[in-house]
């Protein structure tokens, strides 16, 4: 009997030394991930304007922690404790499934490259980043989202605050009292001829009854006139640019430009004749083909909106190709040459950088205010 | 050792038998001679006796006489060997007897704590390896020859470099502490303690692994000659290491010299013969094959103007151009193979009252690379005197000489000349005006370099009264180890440049001790106390100085301040004392039950003032199987021994420095004619800090089965390494900037077995030996300081990565040391395939510097068909340093051993062979090589890649590697970053380190030349390695298991040795 008890115990010993190797006899921790007591946002109060993406980049300071990362928004408000859960909201929105390259031969293709997919106007993406969507319109603009920014004060009130919940399989923090400032739409850019708070007309200051325009850029244009290089911002030959919409199609997609002389009468584009028409704007003829439909008092592409498409740099984009951090707006060069005194002969060039944000049937106007161009030979 | 106790208990059993022998009636003299069953070496000093009874020994030619009754029955007995008992004969007056070598583990003696005992009384676990099993194959360093014989012991022999060291590891990691950054990171070293001959060795330095930029980097531990090595013992567990405490936490290693055993006095010779044969290097294009291969890329992946330049690149444009119309094998010029001798010779002699012994050796080694080797003179001599039974002197002298030569690298890494190595074929070979300063850097450097090392011990042992020892040992080392290397003017920029470096180191170590043996009855009792006193000291002074008068002179140093560009005395500066004062008890009872309990107090002069001495308890048990009636009565015939052993205990070892107990003080010059002396505000003083401890529990058993046919040692451990230092950061609102704390703590677990079989009956001729070992070893990383929050890096600065650095992640829960790497998914197999930002349109993008950089929008960083397909962890369409993950483990989590020894008569064939498993190796040296592919402009040879399953075509979805010819497009996309998943490969290995022929002389035939014998033997070691790694040489990867461009490759060896006995 004793030796029985005896080999019980000699198997139980073996056992032991069996199964000893096993982690849960030492209460081993266990694996998880990194979720740094250190990660926070570097930049915790961000500013959009409404109707265009953005993207904060590298805000989130991760210190390190284990990504994938699950970030939700919690608790949008604003500062007087409103619910402001309306950035949240999910909106169809024109996202990319494939890389724009400025090289599509037709809206088609272009179109194909996009997709509809919902997102809410406020994200944030699985490195962190703070994202901003083009999907709502201020009211200001004909859309729905209260932008509240009427000024350039903005009050604790006017802000949209949100926390932000980081999780991963290591635990959970949530980061608090980010902050989001909307401003109202700024459809096109350069917008000196736009009041950025109020969309109206462009006084300069409150008080002031003195319209602001955008000037063109000009280069070896005489005057009809004076026959000396047009000055674009000196009185006596004043060149005005005008971005505006010529339809209320909202679903418009054509873009002109116009050219008119002082008596604002339009003038020929086919008098630029030096344009390199296919090289201006990413659009296309009502027909498909790439290049521009000519009328006798503008020319018009069909284009696919924002222009530019994305920050890449194509040949429509200022400094082309070549300019590698390029791609932020869109360039475009009219041009025609003529021989001028003494028998020289000279390239005249009108150019604008510009962007439009949101679709529509849009014109760019180059207006020559007080001086007409002088095309003519000497 | 062993034979220190055998011996006196032989000598004392003669004398009282003697006695007996009086009262005898007939007597015959037998004669005979004894000899080694396997080598038919005389077995010198084996003892002929009767049951219970020593008569005498055989002398130096194994030739006995002894006076016996008619037909008695005789018992031969020898250490290490398995006793035989006959029956004479009535008449018989001859009997010659072949003893067989015992391969049984268990039984025998050893020393524990400094005293000897009984192995079977012994509760910790261990393993024994004789001196035999170290010889035959010359090494540097004795140490790469235990790699995979012993379970549990994982030595990586990681660098080929003359003199220095691999890792070595007992139990798994011990550490996780690494210095330095890039190709120059390593695992802080955490050898085991050596205890030679009961003098402890301190081997474990950084700067004894040719780490370091400073110092000749030779291990003490190539200075002990392995002709003078009689045994080495591997004690793995915290109650066999108890008693070496205050510096056992790693393991120990107890290495036993040679000790003079023969009345006639003995001269042996040994000389070997052997050549290190270059392993395969990096197989090259040569002359126009390069050049042709660079115009190609050009001309296919040019962009910008590279065309037009290409035309102004005379290397490649102007081939009729008599210095570039060469096809030079630079390989060649840095690596070849070498021959090489070592000799040793040994004389000893004396009995048991007085004995003596002088070993004399040189070693020399030159290495594959030119312009290194090694060289060793040593001398090592000891002495016992025995006066009266009761007292007893030993003492003993090393000296030795190292000579080492590095060349242009530091020890372990030869950066320069691997980069020399890599040059264009086109260039013109190396000539004093034509080379570039690297290339006579690396063959023109003057080093006068080596460890100088003397090392005196004496002990001496009284026994009181019957059973009470009292010994005392004195022990002091003294090495030196300088360099100077001189570097003329045109291999340095028309400077010369001399370094002068300057170590010395002193240890003073005594021991005194108290012990008591006290049978009573069927109980034994035995308590010993000692004490135990280390000072240590050490000083490296450095100094660097341009400009000599011509490169003939190597001098004078220091003539000029101004040209002098720093030095001084180095942080390694050492001034430890401790102090420790130890128990240790054990009692058993008919030797069937054994528990062992000791109890050590440590203080240490590098622990924290209100830390100042650790308390390690360690407690044993064994129970011998065998000794029980009951069940041997029931396994006669089958069963030899078995016992079963259990312990736990606590070892420490002194991680701090003096500055992180007491913080630094900087001189600042002077101002007002006063000397400015101010706190230094890097580190801030930590008053508790502590020795980092190892707590161990170990369960194991040994069985010894059929007639020692069969042994089997299993042992199963878990092992906790508590208080490791780890650097804490503070706030940069606090005036110091970090403080040294004990908050990491891993631990180890895992199983060993060792097999040893005899399939062969022990009367067969052939003699079949086999040793099978294996140990399976998981660290797991247990805590980090709280505020890392459970994980934390290597280097702290990991947002901006250098992509070749490697990053080791700390992450509590995982194995220890992972690497945070990008996970690489194969290859675009076209440029529709990468993936596209749907908020940008941007092409997934390759952030190299920094998370912020504007590169994110450069169009030039998108990724395109043929590139690497690296996973975005974070979703954001840029792959930067946030995306890495934690991967990988590089410490092993198999490694062992297979020992194959056949002999027929008087030949004897061993293969020994090594195994690692289950770790992960970044090859980095594979990065290397395809980047050489991508840079037609540079002066880099082009390696051949035919091999390499690299990215066709636009559609190439399977290729495993992105385009490398795209040289253009990869100075963007970074794809051959070490970093990656790619390149971290299986560090499996299986390795047949040795295979030994030898063949001992007839006996007859030597001594018709005046020889006693002469064995003669052929050995090839590192002949081959198993892997499924792709890189150059898998066991030649650092200890954080990456595989470093520039390291010193392992050679292939073929040795043939004479051993010659006089």
């Amino acid at each position: 009997m004793q030796n029985k008890i005896k080999y019980r115990a000699f198997v139980l010993l073996t056992a032991a030394v069996a199964f000893s190797g096993c982690r849960k006899i030492f209460n081993l921790p266990t694996e998880k991930s990194y979720l740094s007591t250190q990660a926070t946002y570097a930049q915790k109060d961000f500013s959009f304007i409404l109707g265009r993406t953005y993207v904060y980049n590298g805000v989130f300071n991760s210190d390190n922690s284990t990504f994938p990362i699950d970030f939700t928004i919690t608790n949008p408000r604003f500062g007087d404790g409103r619910d402001a859960s309306d950035m949240l909201k999910k909106i169809p929105t024109l996202v990319w499934t494939q890389e724009y390259t400025g090289k599509e031969t037709s809206l088609a293709q272009i179109a194909a490259k996009r997709k509809l997919e919902n997102h809410s106007p406020l994200e944030i993406r699985g490195n962190g980043d703070v994202m901003w969507w083009n999907n709502v319109r201020s009211k200001i603009r004909g859309g729905t989202f209260d932008a509240a920014t009427i000024d350039t004060v903005v009050y604790p009130q006017q802000k949209r605050y949100f926390d932000v919940k980081l999780t991963n399989s290591g635990g959970s923090r949530t980061i608090k009292d980010l902050t989001v400032t909307t401003q109202v739409d700024q459809p096109y850019s350069p917008v000196d001829d736009y009041n950025i708070y109020t969309g109206q007309p462009n006084t300069g200051t409150p008080n002031s009854h003195q319209i602001q325009h955008i000037f063109a850029q000009l280069f070896n244009i005489d005057g009809e006139t004076t026959g000396t290089n047009i000055d674009p911002h000196a009185a006596s030959s004043l060149v005005y640019v005008y971005i505006r919409k010529f339809s209320d199609d909202s679903t418009g997609h054509r873009l002109r430009f116009k050219f008119l002389n002082k008596d604002s009468l339009e003038i020929n584009p086919k008098r630029f004749s030096a344009t390199k028409w296919l090289e201006q704007v990413h659009g296309f003829t009502a027909d498909g083909a790439p290049g521009p439909d000519f009328t006798d008092t503008y020319v018009e592409y069909n284009v696919a909106y924002p222009i530019p498409l994305a920050k890449i740099p194509t040949k429509y984009t200022s400094g082309g190709v070549a300019n590698i951090n390029g791609g932020g707006s869109a360039h475009v060069e009219f041009s025609y040459s003529r021989v001028a005194q003494g028998g020289i002969r000279k390239t005249g060039v009108i150019l604008q950088d510009f962007n439009i944000y949101e679709p529509g049937d849009w014109e760019i106007v180059f207006h020559f205010k007080t001086e007409n161009p002088k095309f003519d030979n000497d | 050792m062993r034979k220190q106790i055998i011996w006196p208990s032989i000598f004392f059993c003669v004398l009282f038998l003697c006695q007996n022998l009086m009262a005898q009636v007939k007597k015959i003299t037998v004669k005979g001679i004894i000899l080694d069953a396997a080598t038919k070496e005389p077995l010198t000093g084996a003892t002929i006796g009767t049951p219970g009874k020593g008569l005498t020994q055989a002398d130096v030619d194994g030739k006995y006489s002894v006076i016996v009754d008619d037909g008695a029955t005789l018992v031969f007995t020898n250490v290490g060997y398995v006793s035989q008992t006959v029956k004479l004969r009535p008449g018989q007056v001859a009997l010659n007897i072949n003893l067989t070598a015992s391969a049984n583990e268990i039984n025998g003696v050893v020393v524990r704590g400094y005293v000897k005992r009984n192995r079977d009384e012994q509760t910790g676990s261990s393993y024994i390896i004789t001196g035999k099993e170290v010889q035959d194959n010359p090494v540097g360093n004795v140490e790469q020859l235990l790699q995979g014989k012993v379970a549990g012991l994982n030595i990586q022999n990681n660098t080929g470099a003359p003199g220095m060291r691999g890792s070595v590891n007992i139990r798994g990691l011990s550490t996780i502490a690494i210095t330095g950054t890039g190709d120059n990171a390593y695992l802080q070293p955490t050898s085991p303690l050596y205890i030679i001959d009961g003098i402890p060795l301190t081997a474990d330095q950084a700067s004894q692994y040719g780490f370091d930029q400073q110092g000749s980097g030779v291990s003490p531990l190539s200075l002990i000659p392995q002709e003078d090595i009689a045994s080495m013992e591997i004690l793995k567990d915290a109650t066999a290491t108890a008693l070496y405490g205050s510096r056992g936490a790693y393991g120990v290693i107890l290495i036993t010299t040679v000790r003079g055993k023969s009345k006639i006095p003995r001269v042996m010779y040994t000389a070997n013969f052997y050549v290190s044969a270059v392993p395969k290097l990096r197989s090259l294009y040569g002359g126009t094959n390069e050049r042709n291969f660079k115009i190609n890329q050009i001309q296919t992946y040019g962009i910008n103007n590279d065309k037009y330049l290409l035309s102004n690149t005379p290397a490649l444009s102007d081939s009729l151009n008599a210095y570039y119309n060469n096809s030079t094998d630079w390989q060649g010029i840095y690596y070849s193979d070498k021959f090489n001798t070592t000799h040793n010779v040994e004389m000893d002699g004396g009995d048991e009252k007085f004995n003596y012994k002088a070993n004399l050796k040189y070693f020399s080694q030159s290495g594959l690379i030119a312009n290194t080797g090694f060289e060793n003179y040593s001398l090592d001599m000891n002495m016992q005197f025995k006066p009266s039974p009761k007292l007893s002197f030993f003492g003993s002298i090393r000296s030795s000489l190292g000579k080492v030569q590095a060349g242009s690298g530091t020890g372990v890494l030869q950066t320069i000349v691997n980069n020399s190595a890599g040059k264009s074929s086109l260039l013109p070979g190396p000539s004093f005006l034509l080379a570039t300063s690297d290339v006579l850097s690396s063959l023109d450097i003057r080093n006068n370099a080596g460890p100088k090392e003397i090392d005196a011990n004496i002990n001496a042992s009284y026994e009181l009264l019957k059973g009470l020892v009292l010994g005392t040992t004195t022990n002091y080392t003294y090495r030196t180890d300088n360099t100077d290397s001189f570097l003329p003017a045109a291999a340095n920029g028309q400077t010369t440049l001399m370094n002068n470096d300057y170590s010395y180191y002193s240890e003073l170590y005594n021991r005194n001790n108290i012990s008591y043996t006290k049978p009573i009855g069927n109980h034994n009792l035995f308590f010993s106390v000692f004490n135990e006193i280390y000072i240590k000291n050490n000083q490296e002074n450095y100094t660097r100085i341009f400009g000599s008068p011509n490169d003939t002179y190597e001098g004078p140093y220091g003539y000029n301040g101004a040209l002098s560009t720093g030095g001084g005395v180095l942080d390694n500066f050492l001034n430890l004392r401790t102090a420790s004062f130890a128990g240790a008890f054990t009692y058993d009872y008919k030797k069937k039950y054994v528990v062992d309990f000791t109890y050590r107090v440590d203080g240490s002069s590098v622990n924290g003032q209100n830390n100042l001495y650790t308390k390690n308890p360690s407690v044993g048990f064994k129970w011998n199987l065998t000794n029980e009636d009951w069940i041997s009565n029931r396994t006669k015939g089958w069963l030899d021994q078995a016992d079963l052993r259990l312990t736990a205990g606590q070892n420490i070892y002194p991680v701090g420095e003096l500055k992180d107990i007491y913080g630094k003080y900087n001189s600042n010059g002077f101002y007002d004619n006063q000397s400015r002396v101010s706190v230094d505000f890097d580190e801030i003083p930590n008053p508790n800090l502590k020795s980092k401890s190892v707590i161990q529990y170990n369960l194991g058993f040994d069985v010894s089965l059929f007639h020692e046919a069969v042994n089997v040692t299993f042992d199963t451990y878990y092992k906790k390494v508590d208080n490791e230092l780890f650097k804490i950061f503070l706030d940069n609102t606090l005036g110091f900037n970090y403080y040294n704390s004990n908050g990491v703590a891993l631990s180890d677990y895992g199983y060993e077995l060792t097999l040893t079989l005899h399939p062969l009956s022990k009367t067969s001729k052939l003699r079949w030996d086999i040793n099978l070992n294996g140990a399976l070893n998981y660290d797991v990383l247990l805590k980090l300081p709280s505020q890392y929050n459970g994980q934390t890096y290597s280097d702290q600065d990991v947002t901006s990565p250098e992509l070749t650095k490697q990053y080791v992640v700390y992450r509590v829960g995982r194995n220890s040391l992972s690497n945070w790497l990008f996970i690489n998914q194969g290859v675009y197999a076209s440029t529709a395939n990468v993936p596209v930002d749907p908020v940008t349109g941007l092409r997934l993008r390759s952030v190299v510097s920094g998370t912020n950089s504007g590169t994110a929008l450069n169009p030039l960083y998108s990724y395109q068909g043929g590139d690497a397909i690296l996973q975005d962890a974070n979703h954001d369409y840029v792959i930067d340093a946030r995306d890495r993950q934690v991967s990988g483990n590089s410490q092993p989590l198999l490694t062992g051993g297979f020992s194959n020894t056949l002999g027929y008569k008087a030949f004897s064939l061993n293969i020994y062979c090594s195994y690692t498993a289950v770790r992960s190796v970044i090859n980095a040296s594979l990065a290397q090589r395809l980047l050489l592919l991508s840079d037609p402009f540079g002066s880099n040879s082009v390696p051949t890649a035919s091999d390499l399953r690299i990215w066709k075509g636009t559609g190439d979805a399977t290729a495993k590697f992105a385009n490398v010819y795209d040289y253009a497009h990869e100075q963007y996309m970074s794809n051959f970053r070490a970093s990656q998943t790619l390149f971290q490969e299986n560090g499996s290995y299986f390795k047949i380190n040795q295979v030994t022929l030898s063949y001992n002389v007839p006996k007859n035939f030597t001594k018709r030349i005046g020889l006693n014998s002469v064995r003669t033997y052929f050995s090839a070691s590192n002949l081959a390695i198993f892997t499924p790694y792709s890189g150059p040489n898998v066991e030649n990867v650092n200890a954080l298991g990456k595989d470093v461009d520039g390291a010193y490759p392992n050679p292939r060896t073929y040795t043939l040795g004479f051993n010659v006995q006089f």
